[in-house]
């Protein structure tokens, strides 16, 4: 009797779980289930949405013309040069400012209030005006370079080494402040009395930052490289206004030729492909950075 | 392996005098202990002396360095503090190598340091332990070691056993007490808990609001304490205090009208004081439970109106005029009051000054 009553009452607390639960799950199913299965799918299919009659399953045929292709290869190297580059600059100039914010000194706060501005802009403006900034004739930093300093002209965003230096020069200027605040925060969850246990266990300043600082601020730091390593992995917009993927297809990323294959071209099914690929790439490479990071939160408990 | 003189040390915090105007000197290997209740300036006054703060105005010396200018790193002092401070990302082992291997020190001979060093704490089987497996009293025995093991000049404790649970503590007094000994080092150690003073300390520095308010032996603060604060804090129970008046009649009495039988020598000696009002302290260790009156020698007829049990030894508590005071019970304990008288040796009282609570 007893028992029968309590089945009763926990088939209903199910009932009403799952009540609450399906509006969710019906919405997340439709807006990433959905899109994500059909992207699998297309990317067997040489399907184009333009021309949809002759779709044909191709089967991994979408895959293998990518990875065959040197070109691919050629935008693969592209951007993980463009990734290691631009978030290895980033993180050391971060954790240098924020080792400098780190001490109490007046107008610190206005410091790092116009420091995080380049970070609240949009990239798409990001782009633009560092494309004024780098414009050969008559752009503001030639003018440093050539009036005031009176190297020759550069072309920035005229040569291929040039456009991936721009480019990584443009996305520095945005980012780093992403990676002083987060350094920042890092740096100040350390507590202060190891500092004083150190500083009487004679450890000097450097010391002190490389034994202490360092190794127990490295969970957050990680942290901030696995953002901006996913983040960087599919730069699109900053490029598609500075360079537009020029000269040539020197500063195209892999972003930006899944987007020209998807929406230039129309190829809808190795679009998919594509984006599959790229995916698979950005998590294979968090994972890695998840395991460290899991690693050392424990180390430092 | 140095002595430490502090001369008007002050450390104000805007209006709040943390340490105001101390003055002191501590011999070399001597084992000292600041004791006081918490917001008395003792750490502060340990963290001017291990330069975690700087003086606001006064000088300290070790030797006859003057040392306020100098960085901790250059003092050649070790600290244990109050909760460890241990390095949570390193091992046992790499906690207490870092101050050695701050100096650059090779690694053979940082070797040989911890093995030294773990003998003597007896830590050898946690070397490549995670801090954060210990039991507290491990990772003060850790702490120690680290702050040990350079061999430094001064030791500075910071309430190392406030965090510990009692049985901990028992042992690691006398781990304090060993290491001491063995090392020959000056200590300087803080602390809220009266009896570590006691046992500890070659001598005891009496904090209160800032200020030093006795400096002394254990014994001798216990037995006749120079201040009336020093009685107070010092010893559980603390001393029996009570306002006493000389009268016209030559007697003394308290405010209510009871009269105090003192002996013919403290009458005399407390005429000579010529002095109409002051304190008279008298620990409840000293003062005796009788029913019978020895008319000679100092004596109160008072009603014990309960007991109470303190670390094993029985307290009659009473009324002296309407102050509250204990004495220490001889016989078993009988539930409810009864009456007697009483007294003590002479010796064992102490008569202070009501305002400025000194010892006459």
């Amino acid at each position: 009797m007893l028992t029968a009553d309590y089945n009763k009452y926990a088939r209903k607390e199910k009932m009403i779980k799952f009540l609450f639960l399906w509006p969710t799950l019906i919405i997340l199913f439709f807006l990433i289930a959905y899109p994500f299965i059909m992207l699998i799918y297309y990317s067997f299919f040489n399907f184009s949405f333009l021309r949809p009659v002759n779709t044909r399953a191709v089967g991994f045929k979408n895959y293998t013309s990518i990875l065959t292709d040197t070109y691919t290869w050629e935008r693969f190297i592209f951007t993980f040069k463009y990734v290691v580059l631009a978030v290895s600059i980033q993180f050391l100039l971060g954790v240098f400012i924020a080792y400098f914010l780190q001490r109490e000194f007046s107008g610190r706060e206005a410091i790092f209030t116009i420091v995080l501005m380049p970070m609240m802009l949009c990239p798409i403006v990001v782009g633009l005006f560092w494309k004024y900034m780098f414009n050969t004739e008559w752009g503001v930093i030639n003018y440093f370079v050539h009036n005031i300093l009176g190297f020759n002209q550069v072309e920035w965003l005229g040569t291929e080494k040039n456009s991936l230096w721009a480019t990584i020069i443009a996305d520095t200027w945005m980012w780093t402040p992403f990676m002083i605040l987060l350094s920042s925060a890092a740096f100040s969850s350390v507590p202060k009395y190891l500092y004083e246990a150190a500083s009487i266990d004679r450890a000097s300043g450097w010391f002190k930052f490389m034994n202490i600082t360092l190794p127990l601020s490295a969970p957050i730091l990680i942290l901030a490289l696995i953002f901006r390593l996913m983040d960087s992995m599919k730069q699109f917009d900053l490029v598609y206004t500075l360079t537009g993927g020029g000269p040539g297809d020197a500063t195209q990323t892999i972003s930006f030729t899944l987007y020209k294959t998807a929406f230039q071209y129309f190829y809808t099914g190795e679009g998919s492909a594509w984006a599959f690929i790229l995916l698979i790439i950005i998590i294979g490479l968090s994972s890695i950075l998840i395991k460290l990071l899991n690693y050392l939160s424990e180390r430092n408990k | 392996m140095a002595r430490i003189r502090l001369e008007n040390l002050k450390k104000y915090y805007g209006r709040v005098k943390a340490v105001d105007d101390v003055s002191l000197d501590i011999q070399d290997n001597e084992f000292i202990v600041f004791l006081g209740p918490s917001g008395c300036g003792k750490t502060t006054t340990l963290r001017c002396i291990a330069g975690l703060e700087s003086a606001t105005d006064g000088k300290i010396y070790f030797d006859d360095r003057m040392i306020n200018d100098y960085e901790p790193a250059d003092r050649n002092i070790a600290m244990v503090f109050q909760f460890y401070a241990l390095y949570p990302h390193l091992n046992v082992y790499r906690n207490i190598s870092f101050p050695l291997k701050a100096e650059k020190m090779p690694a053979p001979d940082i070797k040989k340091k911890i093995k030294w060093v773990s003998e003597l704490l007896r830590i050898e089987s946690i070397l490549e332990r995670k801090i954060s497996e210990l039991p507290d009293g491990d990772k003060q025995k850790v702490a120690l070691a680290r702050a040990i093991v350079r061999t430094p000049e001064v030791l500075l404790l910071d309430e190392p056993l406030s965090a510990l649970d009692e049985k901990f503590r028992e042992q690691m007094r006398i781990e304090f007490l060993r290491i001491q000994r063995a090392l020959n080092v000056t200590t300087v150690y803080v602390t809220h808990d009266q009896r570590e003073a006691m046992t500890l300390a070659d001598r005891i520095v009496v904090m209160k609001d800032g200020k030093i308010i006795e400096f002394g032996e254990p014994a001798r603060l216990y037995e006749t304490p120079h201040n009336l604060f020093t009685g107070y804090f010092i010893g559980s129970p603390g001393m029996n205090f009570f306002e006493c008046i000389g009268k016209k009649d030559g007697t003394f009495g308290v405010k209510t009208g009871e009269v105090i039988h003192f002996s013919e020598s403290q009458q005399k000696k407390l005429k000579e004081l010529q002095i109409e009002k002051f304190i008279v302290g008298i620990r409840p260790e000293y003062l005796f439970f009788n029913e019978n009156v020895d008319e000679s020698a100092n004596h109160y007829k008072v009603r014990v109106i309960n007991t109470e049990r303190i670390h094993e030894i029985n307290f009659g508590n009473f009324y002296i005029g309407d102050i509250l005071c204990k004495c220490f019970l001889t016989s078993e304990v009988v539930s409810g009051g009864f009456e007697g008288f009483v007294s003590c040796n002479d010796e064992k009282i102490c008569f202070y000054n009501p305002e400025s609570g000194h010892i006459l």
